[in-house]
């Protein structure tokens, strides 16, 4: 018998806690691999629009997927290494070194390791064509994904796996140093007290938590969030982590004594598992807080991101009105646009708006708040072109404006403004000067599209009264701008690469379109939506393995607590109630508190940068009924466990 | 006869409690030895310092001769590994090696050849009575056959001497007394050295010698000679009442 051998009957014979850890590894190594395959996917790259973008969103993920992977197998194998320490004293006492007993560690892990990436990698493989296609659906592209197993792909999940044995050995070694051979004669004597509680902790707790409450309800309108940032986030962030841990140490304890106190506690079987619980306390206080934190953290992650996936759509639509928009080309290439349009069938209005361009005006710091964002030139467009616009697009008043009024128009952040008395004036074209009534958010003509920079700024438009213009237009050179609204403008990419194709072979020429920068927008927000999305499995995942070790080992640890009960004639069908109701103290406090928590972070997150949505509540609910249904899968699987192992061992 | 451990003007404290105090006691080769006193008496820490286990503050440790001052960790190890056995209370049995697998895990790990390893396991079958049991998981056994596996496994080496911690302290009585007259047979058979620590003087009365521990030093020490288990029971139970010791 030698050590690979060793190691092997140890797996073979701790399959139930080894399955965990595997399945645990098998699927974070599916999720990296999928994660560093798609940034390697052929037929995915050719896809995507923003390349740049892509790669750097991508990365960052795998990135954090293999943090997260390698925080989830440290813990699992510092527990392994706790559950085997007498083992482990066995083998130093029969002489054998520590060395020795890391190489055993190493091999396990190496046998775990190989066979959970070559098994991710296959199915990550298989995989990859689905978790493509769910990415092209996402962002609304129709391209098909074929299966891939990119090497580049290959090697760095294989090298960073690797990394992760090693350091896994360099833990158990560590570990297996500390082991005391004195332990090994000590048997279990440990004797647990029950918890005590503190008044003035418990009710510190509650204040903890809704001073936490009380700051993330100020995110919309108070200036502490918008001067002191930081220090408003450090506060909160330390007061919900605080107070949660403090009100699973000190607030439950104190619940808990007040049950036990009551006149009907010795009734039925509230004893066993109410008594059971309180000894408990102090080992559960470290789970309670983490499971509650990162139940809050899943939802409000894939809560705000659904949100924003959700709006995306919404606020393209404000900021890019105008599904095609371009200046308008000579005869022949109108026509060919035209005949295209018809040939689409997609159109439901078109108009065409006049306009003259001024020459570059300095100063703007009058009408914009970032004036960055503005071109330097302005263009005039008539107030019966806009309300031809506005009807259009069945958004906006129409306007009426006499003598030398004016209009500016602004867009995102600039707050809209009715001047009534210091009306600033602004000067175009060398001579004509006109009084600015009103700040108006409509982008009438918005950001080139075609091809995008972030230097591409919105122009500034001004919209002055049909006479006004007249005037200025018998003097200058007018332009034209074709506008068109679409059935689907969501899918008409092609059909705006098709126009801008032919519009951008005329010098100088304006392209926008709506669905240009709604599928930059859709992609990077799909993916954010795709990555947290799998962040939520691993991090059920991780909370899972974490519920899942932390019952064996109290099962096995009780399974004679448990025999003593049967012993005294307590049924098989009661014990499975002591068992549901004990899971269920442990499972439900963490999961009410972390609902609790998330909806603050999420309602108040949202409410302060969005005024109104009224889809805010059905994807909360959406979320937090999905995480519940997943929670719901571990409490039952758990009590079942957890009735088997005290079963099992009590069978002889 | 042969001094096989030799412990001069012994102290062990921690912290401040002091364990044990001047202790000065020699196990001779082939006895059968147990320790006796109350809980808190200094047993466990005696037995631990003795088996190189646990260290100790002053005076000395002599295995075979060797102080135990004298040796590194390495050699410590080979020493345990070579010339010493341990039973445990709770048997500290791996419960993914079957019995055979349990008992031979000292030689596995030693690589002695596999027909060695045979010979010796045959030696034991029957004056153990685990033939039976072989091929089973130790979650498949009672406490008894429990122990007589850890104690299989502790004699497998042939080792000069035989720790035993309170190893009837888990098992009812019928198996306590199987066990003890195992353990006497073997002590007879093959010489085997055993030092035992119990608080029951049922199991010290098949020992050939005992020792009183009392709030870390030895109070009495008693010899069988060749008086009967019956005997040497009375004897012990009677100096236990006249020093105030509680039976259990």
């Amino acid at each position: 018998m030698n050590l690979v051998d060793l190691s092997w009957r140890n797996m073979k014979r701790n399959i139930r806690l080894y399955t965990i850890y595997f399945i645990s590894m098998l699927v974070g190594v599916v999720i990296y691999f999928t994660f560093s395959g798609l940034m390697f996917n052929k037929d995915v790259v050719s896809a995507i629009h923003n390349k740049e973008n892509y790669n750097m969103i991508i990365f960052i993920a795998s990135v954090v997927v293999f943090l997260f992977i390698m925080f989830f197998i440290l813990y699992a194998n510092s527990f392994f290494m706790k559950q085997r320490k007498k083992e482990f004293g066995m083998y130093l006492l029969y002489g054998m070194k520590e060395r020795q007993i890391a190489a055993m560690v190493f091999f396990e892990a190496l046998i775990l390791s190989t066979i959970s990436v070559i098994g991710g990698i296959l199915i990550g493989g298989l995989l990859s064509k689905f978790f493509g296609m769910i990415l092209m659906n996402l962002m609304h592209y129709n391209d098909s994904i074929s299966f891939a197993f990119p090497l580049q792909a290959i090697l760095s999940t294989t090298v960073l796996f690797a990394i992760l044995v090693a350091i896994i050995t360099i833990q158990s070694y560590l570990n297996i140093s500390r082991v005391q051979l004195v332990e090994l004669f000590r048997s279990k004597e440990k004797m647990d007290k029950p918890y005590r509680f503190s008044m003035p902790l418990a009710i510190l707790s509650i204040i903890l938590i809704i001073t936490a409450y009380y700051l993330l309800s100020l995110a919309g309108d108070s200036g502490i969030w918008k001067n002191n940032f930081r220090i408003a986030l450090i506060a909160t962030i330390t007061s919900i982590i605080l107070g949660t841990y403090l009100f699973f140490r000190q607030f439950s304890g104190w619940l808990l004594q007040k049950l036990s106190q009551r006149n009907n506690y010795l009734i039925g079987n509230k004893p066993l598992w109410i008594s059971s619980l309180r000894f408990s306390i102090r080992g559960n206080t470290v789970n309670y807080t983490f499971i509650t934190l990162l139940s809050a953290l899943v939802i409000f992650a894939v809560g705000i991101i659904a949100i924003d996936y959700a709006m995306k759509a919404d606020v393209v639509e404000k900021e890019y009105p105008n599904h095609i928009a371009f200046s308008t080309q000579n005869e022949q290439t109108q026509k060919r646009i035209e005949q295209i349009l018809n040939e689409s069938k997609q159109v439901i209005g078109h108009e065409t708006i006049t306009g003259i361009k001024t020459e570059k005006i300095l100063n703007r710091e009058s009408y914009f708040i970032n004036p960055n964002y503005y071109t330097e030139e302005f263009y005039i467009f008539p107030e019966s072109h806009f309300n031809a616009i506005a009807e259009l697009r069945g958004v906006g008043e129409k306007i009426g404006l006499i003598g030398n009024e004016a209009i500016v128009l602004t867009r995102g952040v600039d707050e809209p403004t009715n001047y009534s008395d210091s009306q600033p004036e602004i000067t175009v074209l060398t001579d004509y000067t006109f009084q600015v009534i009103e700040k108006m958010r409509y982008p009438l003509l918005t950001i080139p599209t075609g091809e995008i920079k972030i230097t591409s700024l919105q122009p500034s438009v001004i919209v002055i009264s049909n006479e006004a213009f007249k005037l200025l237009a018998e003097k200058h050179r007018i332009t034209s701008y074709d506008i068109y609204q679409i059935k689907n403008p969501k899918t008409s990419n092609d059909l705006s690469r098709k126009i801008y194709d032919l519009v951008s072979k005329t010098e100088g020429a304006y392209y926008s379109a709506f669905v240009d920068m709604y599928s930059i927008d859709s992609e990077s927000s799909s993916l954010i939506l795709f990555s947290v999305a799998f962040y939520a499995v691993i991090a059920l995942f991780a909370l899972g393995s974490v519920i899942y070790f932390k019952q064996l080992q109290e099962a096995t640890e009780q399974s004679e607590h448990y025999a003593i009960l049967r012993k005294l004639g307590v049924s098989d069908k009661e014990i499975k109630t002591v068992i549901r109701k004990k899971l269920l103290f442990i499972f439900l406090p963490p999961l009410i508190l972390g609902f609790v928590h998330s909806w603050h972070l999420i309602y108040y997150t949202v409410t302060a940068l969005v005024n109104d949505l009224p889809s805010l509540i059905p994807i909360i609910s959406f979320v937090m009924g999905l995480y519940l249904l997943t929670y719901f899968i571990f409490y039952i699987s758990s009590t079942s466990i957890y009735y088997r192992i005290v079963s099992e061992k009590n069978a002889r | 006869m042969s001094k096989i451990i030799e412990a001069k003007n012994l102290s062990k404290s921690y912290g401040k409690t002091q364990v044990l105090k001047n202790i000065d006691l020699t196990i001779e080769h082939g006895e059968f030895t147990a320790i006796m006193g109350p809980s808190g008496s200094g047993k466990t820490t005696l037995l631990n310092t003795l088996s190189t286990i646990d260290s100790f503050n002053s005076g000395d440790v002599l295995i075979e001769g060797k102080s135990l001052l004298d040796m590194k960790k390495k050699a410590l190890r080979e020493f345990r590994q070579s010339r010493m056995g341990f039973i445990f209370q709770d048997y500290n049995l791996l419960d993914t090696l079957t019995v055979k697998e349990n008992i031979l895990l000292p030689l596995s790990l030693q690589k002695t050849h596999v027909a060695e390893m045979e010979k010796r396991l045959a030696e034991l079958l029957t004056a153990l009575n685990i033939e039976s049991i072989l091929h089973q998981y130790p979650s498949e056994l009672s406490g008894g056959q429990k122990q007589r596996t850890a104690a299989a496994r502790a004699l497998i080496t042939k080792p000069a001497i035989v720790f035993a911690d309170e190893p009837t302290g888990s098992l009812d009585s019928r198996s306590a007394t199987q066990l003890l007259e195992q353990i006497q047979l073997l002590n007879r058979t093959f010489k085997t050295t055993v030092l035992m620590i119990t608080h029951d003087p049922y199991a010290a009365s098949y020992c050939n010698r005992v020792v009183f521990l009392r709030d870390g030093k030895i109070v009495n020490e008693m010899f069988k000679g060749d008086e009967s288990e019956k005997v040497f029971f009375d004897r012990i139970l009677t100096f236990q009442s006249a020093v105030g010791g509680v039976r259990r």
